[in-house]
């Protein structure tokens, strides 16, 4: 099942202006592209004999051609990426890929499966303080 | 009336304090290193599960894997642990592939079924020695060019390009051997510290 805070992740990056894909485009498209996919299990609080708040580690990675400097591009990445995980990125790589004439620019996050929150409890009724005796 | 307050065992505490202050950065240091180590078995241990194919170029906006004799190049040089160096206070140091020098990767398309001939070099000793540097001391030869730095190999199969399929290997080795990394670190600390001041400490 895919984490919540990633389906979210997923949205917000189909909403700019960069095209981008789940684990990788086939065929390439010209010009820039990102792509996003969830590497691995990072870690996870058992209990009641299962499993609460997986979290999983991934990527964001970012690719176009270095004609001019687009750090429009990786503001808007950066910008959704604080808008939706607030501080669990960070920015772990750049390079420039001399064959294919690309910049590559790679952020890694983390994310966790957040289950849906429960209906909040009616506030308890005013009046008895202490014990209640 | 009044009362009398005494302290017992200042002397002692005194001691200790000098001792520790004394003894505190042989002792991170020597905790650091453990540390280190943990994580260097852990990237290792990850390096090999990192999936290959044999070689083939990237065509039509596919992705490759690593080709075998890639993987056998992080395999064969290990991880390093960089020189610890002062940071104010803290002492630091890195872990990976940084230092790791040279290789041959003159691997054959995989239809020619011809054996790939694949070695780590190390120049003089040094491992991170560039063309230029060589030139100048005179140890260039031909084919030298051809080299690619293992660093770089690391990188692109961890982080991936536009053409390789990126597999983390190096962060999930990290992020797995965190804990048990910070365990083997107070577990040194704490030995060296009872070394310094017996076991009451």
């Amino acid at each position: 099942m895919m984490p919540s805070e990633y389906a979210a992740l997923v949205a917000a990056l189909n909403l700019t202006s960069i095209p981008f894909a789940e684990c990788g485009w086939k065929p390439r498209p010209e010009g820039a592209y990102g792509v996003v996919q969830l590497d691995y299990e990072a870690g996870s609080l058992n209990g009641d004999g299962g499993k609460h708040d997986r979290s999983w580690s991934g990527s964001v990675d970012l690719f176009y051609p270095k004609l001019t400097d687009r750090d429009d591009l990786v503001a808007e990445v950066e910008e959704t990426l604080e808008a939706v995980l607030e501080n669990c990125w960070e920015l772990n790589s750049t390079q420039y890929e001399t064959s294919t004439g690309l910049f590559h620019v790679e952020w890694v996050f983390e994310c966790v499966d957040t289950p849906e929150e429960d209906p909040e409890p009616e506030p308890e009724p005013e009046g008895g303080d202490g014990d209640g005796v | 009336m009044g009362f009398d307050v005494s302290y017992h065992g200042m002397e002692e505490i005194s001691e200790m304090l000098t001792a520790m202050e004394e003894g505190a950065e042989a002792a991170a240091a020597e905790g650091l290193y453990e540390g280190a180590g943990v994580m260097r078995k852990g990237i290792a241990e990850a390096a090999l599960a990192i999936k290959t194919a044999p070689f083939k170029y990237a065509s039509g906006g596919e992705k490759r894997l690593p080709s075998p004799e890639e993987k056998e190049i992080l395999l064969s040089v290990g991880v390093g642990i960089a020189r610890f160096t002062r940071n104010g206070t803290e002492i630091d140091t890195s872990v990976g592939y940084n230092v790791a020098g040279y290789a041959d990767v003159n691997w054959r398309h995989m239809s020619s079924n011809a054996r790939t001939n694949y070695k780590a070099h190390k120049f003089n000793g040094k491992a991170n020695m560039t063309t230029s540097t060589l030139k100048a001391a005179g140890q260039y030869k031909s084919g030298d060019q051809d080299r690619k730095p293992i660093g770089a190999i690391a990188n692109a199969i961890n982080s991936g390009t536009s053409f390789m399929q990126k597999q983390p290997f190096f962060r999930q080795g990290v992020s797995k051997k965190k804990r048990e990394a910070l365990e083997a670190m107070s577990r040194r600390i704490q030995k060296r510290f009872e070394k310094i001041y017996g076991k009451t400490a």
